[in-house]
Formats: C-alpha cells, sequence, structure tokens
C-alpha cells in the first residue's frame, strides 16, 4: 500500500467514526426512514447499524462493491433487528436533519476511499518511501514510474484503439530506463520497462513528490519557480506558440490578422507574447483579444467562425489539428517555451536523466525523432 | 487566500484596473435595457395570447413558455453562439461565416429566455382579475381593447409588479452568462482580472457593480409598488365616460 492510499485509509476511517457517532445518536429516529429510503441515506443508516462492523471491513479492504454488499447486508439486518416499526414510524423533522447530515459525512467518506482506491492502484509498483537511492528503488521495482500527456499528439498520445502511449516523449521515457537499467533502447521496449501514467499540469508536481512517479516528462516547461520545487532536465524539445487558423479564411501572413479576433486562453501569457511578436517582427497588425475558460471552447468558437485565430502552445494546438485549420506562418518562431524531464529535487535520479538527454541530443537522435513525429 | 483580501496592494492594482470594469458596466447595462426592453414587450404579447379565445395564439404561448422555461439559458446562449454564424452564413449567403456582436447575442439570450417568465407573471396577472370586472366592463359600452387598457390591465399591474421585479433583477444577473462566450461583460472582465492575477478582489468589485444596476431597479419597482396601491383618481374615456356624463346632465 502506498504512502497515499494509507493517508487515505486513515482520514476514511477518522471520519467514519465521526459520521457513526452521529448517526448512532440518531438510531431509534432515524432507521425506519433510512430503510425505505434512497441509497444515500440507506448508507448513512447501514453503517450506523454496524459501527464495528464497518471500521474493520474498511480496515481490510477499501473495495468498493464489498463495501456495497456489507451495505446490502447491513439494510437486512437492520430490518431484522426492528421488525413491525419500519413502515410504521414517521421521523421527527429534527432526526431526519440528522440523519441526512450523517449519511452525507459517509459519502464523503466513501468518495475519499474511492479516491484512495484508486490512487493506490495507479502506481501499484511505487516502493514504500525509500528516502535513499532512487535509482535503487526503481532498480528493485524494474519498472520506471514516468508521467505522460495522453491528449498532445506527437508528444504524449494514448492511442485508445491499441491501449498504447505514443509519440515524442514516450520514446524518450523508454531512453531514460535503457540509461537507467543499463540496457539497449530496443531492450527497454522490447522489456517495457516503463510504466505510463497520463498527468495533468495539476497532478504532474504532486504525483512526483509523494514518489509515485519517478520522471515526468509531459510538455513541462522549465521555469525559473519551478527549479525551486523539482530538478529539470536540460531541454529536449523546444516549443513555440503558435496561430491557428482556419483554411476558409484564407489568411496568408501574420499582418493578416489585422482587427480580427484572436482567441486566448484565460490566465495564460499568450497575449503578451504576441504582442510582443508583433512589434519584434514589425508586424503593422492591431488584433483583438478574447479570453475563454477553456481550450475545447476556444476550438469550437474557431469552428464555429466566432474567432478567427486560436493561439496557444504548439504542442497544445497539435491536439485540435485537422484538415480544416493550419497554423499560421509556422516558420515565425516566438514565445519560445523549454521542455525538461522533471525529477524529485536532489535525487540521484536527475543527473542520470540530464545525462540521457544531454547524450540524444549530441547524438541527433532528439531531432530524428521531431522529424519521425512530425512535430513542428 | 483570504488574507489577501485585506492586502492593501492588491486593492490599489484592481483600482487601477477600474477601467476595464467600467467597460465591462457599460456592455452589461447595455444587454440589461435592450434586454429587458425585448423581455417586457414580447413577454406581454405571449402573456396576453395565452388568455385569448384563440387556440392558435394560446398555442404558440404555451410552446414558447414551455421551450424557453424548461431549458438552461447557458445552453441557449452557447447554441446560438456556436450555430449562429454558420447559420447565419447559409441564410445571407455570405463568404464568411457571420458574426452575432455580443451584445445581440446578449440581448436574445436574456431577452428571449426572460419574455417566457414574464409571459407568466402576465398571464397570472390577467388571470387574477375576477372575470366579472370584465363582464361590467362590457356591460358598461367598453369595448375589448377599452377594457384591457382601462380595467383589467391596470388591475393586473398592481398583482404583477412584485414578481416582474423579480425577473427584472433576474435578467441582470442572467447577463452574466455573456461570460461564457467572452462577451466582453462585467462578469467576463472580473473573470479575466481575477485569473490573470489570482485577486478575489475583481469578485468583490463584479458583486458591487451588479448591486449598482439591481439595487436601484429594486427601489423603483417599490415606489412604483406604493403608488400603485393610492387611490385612483377619475379618468375621462372616450366614448365612455362624457356618454355616461352627457346622459347624467339629461337625466
Amino acid at each position: 500500500m502506498t504512502n497515499l492510499s494509507n493517508a487515505a485509509l486513515r482520514s476514511l476511517k477518522a471520519q467514519d467514526s465521526d459520521a457513526t457517532r452521529v448517526a448512532g445518536a440518531t438510531l431509534p429516529g432515524f432507521v425506519p426512514f433510512g430503510a425505505k429510503c434512497s441509497t444515500g441515506q440507506q448508507v448513512g443508516t447501514e453503517h450506523s447499524a454496524d459501527a464495528h462492523g464497518l471500521s474493520a471491513h474498511v480496515g481490510r479492504s477499501v473495495d468498493p462493491v464489498a463495501c456495497a454488499r456489507f451495505e446490502h447486508a447491513g439494510v437486512e439486518h437492520l430490518a431484522a433487528s426492528r421488525p413491525g416499526r419500519a413502515s410504521a414510524f414517521c421521523p421527527t423533522r429534527r432526526s431526519l436533519l440528522r440523519g441526512l447530515a450523517a449519511s452525507a459525512a459517509l459519502m464523503g467518506a466513501g468518495i475519499l476511499a474511492g479516491c484512495g482506491a484508486g490512487a493506490g492502484t495507479a502506481a501499484p509498483g511505487s516502493a514504500s518511501a525509500a528516502p535513499g537511492s532512487k535509482l535503487a528503488a526503481i532498480k528493485a521495482r524494474g519498472q520506471l514510474n514516468a508521467g505522460v500527456k495522453k491528449d498532445v499528439p506527437g508528444y504524449g498520445y494514448f492511442d485508445p484503439a491499441v491501449g498504447t502511449y505514443e509519440g515524442m516523449e514516450i520514446d524518450l521515457c523508454y531512453q531514460v530506463a535503457a540509461a537507467v537499467f543499463g540496457v539497449s533502447y530496443e531492450e527497454a521496449r522490447e522489456r517495457e520497462l516503463v510504466a505510463f501514467t497520463d498527468v495533468t499540469p495539476k497532478t504532474r508536481g504532486p504525483l512526483i513528490d509523494n514518489d509515485q512517479l519517478d520522471i515526468v516528462c509531459a510538455t513541462y516547461t522549465i521555469t525559473p519557480e519551478r527549479r525551486e520545487s523539482w530538478d529539470f532536465s536540460s531541454a529536449y524539445r523546444t516549443d513555440y506558440v503558435g496561430l491557428m487558423v482556419k483554411k476558409r479564411a484564407g489568411f496568408k501572413r501574420i499582418a493578416d490578422l489585422d482587427g480580427k479576433i484572436i482567441g486566448v486562453s484565460q490566465g495564460a501569457t499568450t497575449q503578451g507574447l504576441i504582442e510582443q511578436m508583433l512589434k519584434d517582427e514589425g508586424i503593422d497588425a492591431t488584433p483583438e483579444f478574447l479570453a475563454f475558460s477553456g481550450y475545447p471552447i476556444i476550438k469550437s468558437s474557431l469552428d464555429a467562425g466566432n474567432i478567427d485565430c486560436f493561439a496557444m502552445d504548439r504542442s497544445t494546438l497539435a491536439g485540435y489539428m485537422n484538415e480544416t485549420v493550419e497554423l499560421l506562418e509556422p516558420e515565425v518562431k516566438f514565445g519560445e517555451q523549454q521542455y525538461g524531464i522533471a525529477t524529485k529535487k536532489g535525487s540521484d535520479l536527475s543527473p542520470v536523466v540530464d545525462r540521457a538527454v544531454l547524450d540524444l541530443a549530441a547524438a541527433g537522435w532528439l531531432d530524428e525523432e521531431i522529424d519521425a513525429w512530425g512535430l513542428v | 487566500m483570504l488574507e489577501g483580501l485585506f492586502d492593501l496592494k492588491r486593492w490599489e492594482l484592481a483600482f487601477v484596473h477600474m477601467d476595464t470594469f467600467w467597460d465591462g458596466f457599460g456592455v452589461t447595462l447595455h444587454v440589461v435595457v435592450a434586454g429587458l426592453a425585448l423581455a417586457l414587450a414580447l413577454g406581454t404579447l405571449l402573456g396576453v395570447f395565452s388568455t385569448t379565445r384563440s387556440r392558435i395564439l394560446r398555442g404558440i404561448s404555451r410552446v414558447y413558455v414551455e421551450f424557453y422555461q424548461n431549458t438552461p439559458l447557458p445552453v441557449q446562449v452557447l447554441f446560438m453562439y456556436m450555430a449562429g454564424p454558420q447559420f447565419l452564413q447559409a441564410i445571407t449567403g455570405a463568404p464568411q461565416p457571420v458574426r452575432i456582436a455580443p451584445f445581440v447575442l446578449g440581448t436574445l439570450g436574456v431577452g428571449l429566455y426572460h419574455a417566457a417568465y414574464i409571459a407568466e407573471v402576465i398571464r397570472t396577472g390577467i388571470e387574477a382579475v375576477p372575470r366579472g370586472q370584465v363582464e361590467a366592463a362590457q356591460s358598461q359600452g367598453f369595448s375589448r381593447i377599452q377594457t384591457y387598457a382601462y380595467i383589467v390591465l391596470p388591475q393586473t399591474f398592481k398583482i404583477i409588479l412584485p414578481p416582474l421585479c423579480n425577473q427584472a433583477l433576474n435578467l441582470v444577473k442572467n447577463t452574466s452568462v455573456l461570460a461564457l462566450v467572452a462577451g466582453g461583460d462585467l462578469m467576463y472582465r472580473s473573470d479575466n482580472f481575477v485569473s490573470l492575477y489570482g485577486y478575489l478582489q475583481g469578485y468583490i468589485i463584479c458583486c458591487f457593480m451588479y448591486f449598482i444596476i439591481c439595487f436601484p431597479l429594486a427601489m423603483l419597482v417599490q415606489w412604483l409598488e406604493k403608488r400603485s396601491k393610492a387611490r385612483p383618481r377619475a379618468k375621462s374615456i372616450p366614448g365612455v365616460t362624457d356618454v355616461a356624463a352627457a346622459a347624467g346632465k339629461e337625466a
């Protein structure tokens, strides 16, 4: 069991005992109501009916199916123990409220349990808090745990048809695994020495911190602030901001965007980067900027014709590429971002990863990959 | 996060961006005025439709009201936003999709949506006036339109003022749906401010500005309500009062 799921279990137990206390106090008034009402309320009653049974059960496992089975058993037990009252009793308003509160608390605990179990299974082989050598831990485990993107074609993309990850960053993870285990790249692929987990901007940092992942190779831009929290390898890829436009609009040059509407993501620095580029390139164009709350709505606005251009990192834009859109003047490169592989701060894995990236760059492998995946 | 709310520097920065907020305020105010006008006009028409004897008019009103009452406003607005430009392109045959200005989108969005509610308010208001009032008016020689204008609607007015006020205030707040489609309204500007700087001051200013619009509106309705409770004065109605006066003189 990993640290995380242990913690989740502990908090689950704590919440459970609280909730059962509340429910237990209202048991006489509450039982019949819960017994014939919706699922959420049933959960509350059943747990309260057999509090010690529940905590014993939670201690054993957090399998949701088992939980459900247990709850079901609880209801029968309950009904049997209070025959005759189940249908005749009418709960007071206060007992009803208290019962609802208790069941809400229990449902919350149930959700927590689900999360804990999920996070635990996400990295089944992760080592139990080895403060010493990260390298030794990986070797002992036999697999490198890598966090990658699953929705950025060319970088990290999970192909649901085949059920595997593919892209430049996936290949790079195998290269890192090869370096760690001291085998060839082909062998690393063949023996599947990498266990992939998909990450989002929100999860990639924390998953390194709690040792669920050894490396994160997921269009992770190197910034001074992030360097303070994690180790980054040398950059394996430089990405730029891209300007996605509809082919039917017939834009030829960036100057054509004068007076047009560019959609950007809220809170992103894209607008400033574009304005800087226009100044640097001496392009006389003043487009209007609209900020949206997420990428999908920017893309659908572009498709609908409400905006003329979708500006974002090219790696992100790649996920929205199709035959109706194109990048406007891709040879104009601006808004440079360096992608690096992140590892735990100060771990002995960091220099190995950096060495691997530098060697691959020197050998020309990175350039080959960029060509092979058609990255612009 | 919370201690930041009392950080003077953050407030200072927020006030530096006040112009943006006022711009958004202007957009919202325009949408409110136009949307309220549309909602009142269409709502009154549909409300009267649903009290007429014509089955067709009643049917139109019913279908409209049920459709708009039972679908969410954000979905309606997003649909108009996404489908509108290409729909207009197909109709007009323009070479590029025809954009709908955020002002028009907002006005149509909240106007059409609240028209349905206002229609219901008007309908219940009219139905609340006892049938005998109409019969009495007609027995006194009022035409149908005069009956509505002088007898039914003034009494309706008193009844519907509070729920109508509710609708108007909700309409003001519902214009924030424009933020979903980057409509440049008050909510959009403050949301942008908050996501750019991470300062919640933006939302507080936003609330305050919505309050500036809503509070006077609520006050106005309260005043109207008070006024409508005052004793009505006699009116001169052509074809009715003058005839009655003449008849009185003769007698």
